[in-house]
């Protein structure tokens, strides 16, 4: 057989079985990394808004987070109808904000019931380990838990800063601020 | 049976890919903030290793040089994505924290090194005493650094706390700086001690 | 969506320096500590990988948004784009031995190499993964590229400097610059928020 015509044919035979195995692969799995993917929203909803049995997600579909979104100091990335049983009891927004290291991604649940926060839980960060990751720890996390959403929100007034980590913490405030304006703005309309 | 031996433990220690070889760095240092991630990626290696090995070692004789380096691409990367798809699958959290380095596997050198040097050259069972040994070789190493940087950075082991409640995590081994350190000083040492033994 | 000059001076800065490709995300190690010997070396290896990174995180990019996605042939990531680089390496170096002989003989083994470079076939990744577009990918292919490169002649040129010094036998070579690198990468922290 011609050595050019060897060559093409070895690599091209090589290609197909490489790409027949993994489409087969792909097929198996893709069903478990579907749901899986599913299940990290369904469980993150879950833990931040404990007594919420499902979520409905509303308008837009949930974009990942992207690069226009990366550079700006606030961002509504998906919001979400919180139920109980039929009855909507209120709403939880997936928000991006700038922090020192990076885009900050946290889940804020309001309960439009009680007009309070439910609380607030952090996803994703880049901040610095031992400082600003703290914006993770319980006990920042705490401070807005169950918080009447009249409260000013301010920084070392009614939220405590984490010592060291300034920039982190205001970061998270911006966030409530942003989805507490969000909601004045539906209310208004 | 002694060649397997041989070449098995020249994996590990001899001609161990990281630290003599210099190869495979990348993941070595990314991944090994937790020791669970370690054992997970040295795993992942072992499986793309051995499996390419075998693979490359058996049409060796069919591959014709010119299109060898590809067709070495198009074997280890479809053992890397069927790892990555496997791991998206059913081990989601590690997936997400080993991050970019699962599919990085397929650039990972030892792979590409091997298969040049030792399986596209030699028979079945040798090739994969090389692979398993140079596996095992990474993933001690690995799994050194590892150990370390968790006990050191998060006080625990496995997940498991090891050092008391007091005990300020020292942040410089769970960054950068920190395992570059550690891997320098690893390399010193063994040149320090092989050298010790060659005496 | 519209990208301010701003929004792209931000992609060169966190690329090239506050997320430094090697000494703040681990990639790339190999050439980095196998060239970094002398700075001609490494400056060489820098603008080579420079431009298959550029080269290849725009046809990878292309492929990705024009026929994976569309086609839903998103599982053959891997091979495909570890194809192209390896492609695309065999161009330059054909490119090179034909019009600039001297540098190619001067890269010699280490040409081929760059095919492993782990921090090209990462860009590639990071290219499409980060929801990128075309001028936004060639920025920030051309950024990684840069913090490669200066991180590698920094390196290389503290080693030049070392071979005079009195380091400790069993130091000697990798190891020292190892140690040197956890050096440079704890400057590099100092500038993580440097972007507001």
């Amino acid at each position: 057989m011609k050595p050019q015509l060897k060559i093409s044919l070895t690599l091209a035979v090589v290609c197909a079985i490489a790409a027949a195995s993994l489409a087969a692969v792909n097929q198996v799995t893709q069903k478990a990394i579907a749901i899986n993917s599913l299940k990290e929203l369904e469980d993150s909803l879950k833990i931040v808004y404990p007594i919420a049995d499902r979520f409905e997600l509303e308008g837009a579909s949930d974009r990942e987070v992207s690069s226009e979104t990366e550079n700006q100091g606030f961002t509504i990335i998906a919001q979400y109808q919180a139920y109980q049983g039929d009855q909507k009891i209120g709403k939880v927004y997936r928000v991006g904000s700038k922090g020192y290291g990076g885009q900050i991604v946290l889940l804020i649940a309001i309960s439009t019931q009680t007009s309070t926060m439910v609380g607030m839980r952090v996803l994703e960060h880049q901040e610095t380990p031992g400082l600003g990751s703290e914006i993770t720890s319980m006990n920042f996390q705490e401070q807005f838990q169950n918080k009447p959403l009249t409260d000013s929100f301010e920084l070392n007034r009614d939220i405590q800063a984490l010592s060291g980590a300034t920039i982190s913490s205001r970061a998270v405030i911006r966030a409530c601020q942003g989805v507490l304006s969000e909601l004045g703005k539906e209310a208004g309309q | 049976m002694k060649q397997f031996w041989f070449y098995f433990k020249n994996g590990i220690i001899g001609e161990n890919p990281v630290l003599r070889l210099m190869i495979g760095l990348c993941s070595v240092l990314a991944v090994s903030v937790k020791v669970e991630n370690c054992l997970a990626m040295g795993a992942a290696v072992i499986f793309v290793l051995t499996c390419s090995s075998i693979v490359i070692s058996l049409l060796r004789k069919g591959i014709p040089d010119q299109v060898r380096i590809p067709i070495f691409i198009v074997v280890i990367s479809t053992f890397t994505t069927i790892v990555d798809l496997v791991m998206k699958a059913y081990l989601p959290p590690l997936s997400k924290a080993m991050g970019v380095f699962i599919p990085l596997i397929v650039v990972n050198c030892i792979i590409m090194a091997r298969a040049e040097a030792f399986a596209s050259r030699k028979p079945l069972l040798p090739s994969i005493a090389d692979a398993l040994g140079m596996g095992i070789g990474y993933t001690l190493v690995i799994t050194a650094i590892g150990v370390v940087r968790e006990l050191f950075g998060y006080g625990s082991i496995l997940s498991v706390p090891i050092l008391p409640e007091t005990y300020q995590n020292m942040m410089f081994m769970i960054l950068p700086p920190g395992a570059f350190l550690l891997i320098g000083i690893y390399i010193g040492v063994l040149n320090h001690v092989s050298r010790r033994t060659n005496k | 969506m519209s990208v301010t000059f701003v929004d792209l001076f931000k992609i060169i800065i966190s690329a090239a320096f506050i997320e430094n490709i090697l000494l703040a995300r681990y990639i790339g190690l190999c050439p980095y500590i196998g060239m970094s010997t002398n700075i001609s070396n490494s400056l060489g290896m820098g603008m080579a990988v420079a431009f298959v990174m550029v080269l290849s995180s725009i046809v990878t990019w292309g492929l990705w948004n024009y026929i994976f996605i569309p086609l839903r042939l998103e599982y053959l990531r891997i091979m495909v784009f570890i194809l192209v680089i390896a492609v695309l390496v065999q161009l330059v170096e054909i490119l090179l031995k034909k019009n600039l002989p001297n540098l190619y003989r001067a890269m010699g083994i280490y040409l081929p190499l760059i095919t492993t470079n782990c921090a090209i076939l990462a860009v590639t990744f990071f290219g499409v993964d980060y929801n990128y577009n075309l001028l936004q990918v060639v920025i920030y292919s051309i950024s990684v590229a840069l913090g490669f490169t200066v991180a590698t002649v920094l390196l290389a040129g503290i080693r030049e400097k070392l071979r005079y010094a009195k380091v400790p036998n069993f130091y000697r070579g990798y190891p020292m610059a190892f140690i040197v690198t956890a050096l440079l990468a704890i400057a590099f922290i100092g500038f993580k928020g440097l972007i507001k």
